[in-house]
């Protein structure tokens, strides 16, 4: 057993005890903390994956971003008069039921397949000299450079777009209602 | 040298997980979680098997990208549970029968 195996098991059960501990938790502030714990947890899996810049990548826009304006959507939609913010929870039986049969055919379907083993493509370029980054860096301003402008243009569309709809009087000055 | 199985395995547990929080809890901001870890399982496994790939990266910049429509996602989901809200005045999704759906 070397560290970085240690490691990934490490991870991939603190992500999953998490994962499920949103299911069972029914305070909602608790289920957004436990998300956090689940996100850090993947991160470090993109890390042993040899994924740096996207692990980087996810613990600033997912526990940086977004994890901030769910706890922010949280506060904006309950009453937080001393009570606790708790979530119903139905569909039990059906939930399981999919759930379980869904994870039954991946789990069929990744063994049918037979995976290169891993580390045997044509250059496998890890190792203290080599940076990822850099290399992420150049290809996507050289080969996914539309790709990348695009993404920017849909941000800007959604961050338009989601300040619009969250103002005060949405719906009643854009267009007739009745 | 971790088999890629395990990664697809982990990714799968944690989809399932998504899915499972997507289907049963009733707040709306319950199911946007779900939906996250939904979206962060797909990203494992577009990482995985990245170190397949004779290019080395284009599973990893996929993931970026996936990160990005993810966050828009978010902030539209967000901005769309806050007008419910105030129009209904809860963040339930079972009480939003208005149309008898």
């Amino acid at each position: 057993m070397d560290i970085p195996k240690i490691l990934f098991y490490l991870f991939a059960s603190i992500t999953l005890i998490s994962a499920t501990g949103i299911l069972f938790v029914r305070n909602i502030i608790h289920a957004a903390y436990l998300l956090v714990l689940a996100f850090l947890a993947i991160a470090g899996i993109y890390v042993i994956a040899h994924a740096e810049f996207v692990a980087v990548t996810q613990i600033i826009i997912y526990t940086g971003g977004i994890l901030v304006l769910l706890i922010f959507g949280i506060m904006l939609t309950s009453r937080l008069a001393g009570e606790k913010v708790l979530t119903g929870s139905g569909n039990r039986l059906q939930g399981t039921v999919i759930g379980i049969i869904f994870f039954m055919l991946i789990l069929r379907g990744i063994y049918q397949v037979q995976f290169p083993v891993a580390g045997s493509g044509p250059h496998k370029p890890s190792g203290p000299g080599f940076s990822n980054i850099q290399e992420i860096g150049i290809r996507l301003m050289t080969d996914y450079v539309l790709v990348f402008e695009l993404a920017g243009f849909l941000i800007l569309i959604a961050l338009v777009g989601a300040s619009f709809m969250a103002k005060k009087d949405f719906g009643k000055t854009g267009y007739d209602t009745h | 040298m971790i088999p890629i199985e395990h990664y697809l395995i982990l990714s799968a547990a944690l989809f399932t997980a998504g899915l499972m929080i997507a289907i049963i809890k009733k707040n709306a901001i319950v199911i946007l979680i779900g939906i996250e870890l939904m979206l962060n399982a797909a990203n494992i496994n577009l990482v995985a098997f990245s170190r397949l790939d004779p290019s080395v990266f284009t599973g990893q910049i996929f993931a970026l990208f996936v990160i990005v429509i993810a966050a828009a996602e978010a902030a539209i989901a967000l901005a769309i549970i806050l007008n419910i809200y105030r129009v209904f005045g809860v963040s339930d999704v079972d009480k939003i029968n208005q149309m008898k759906g």
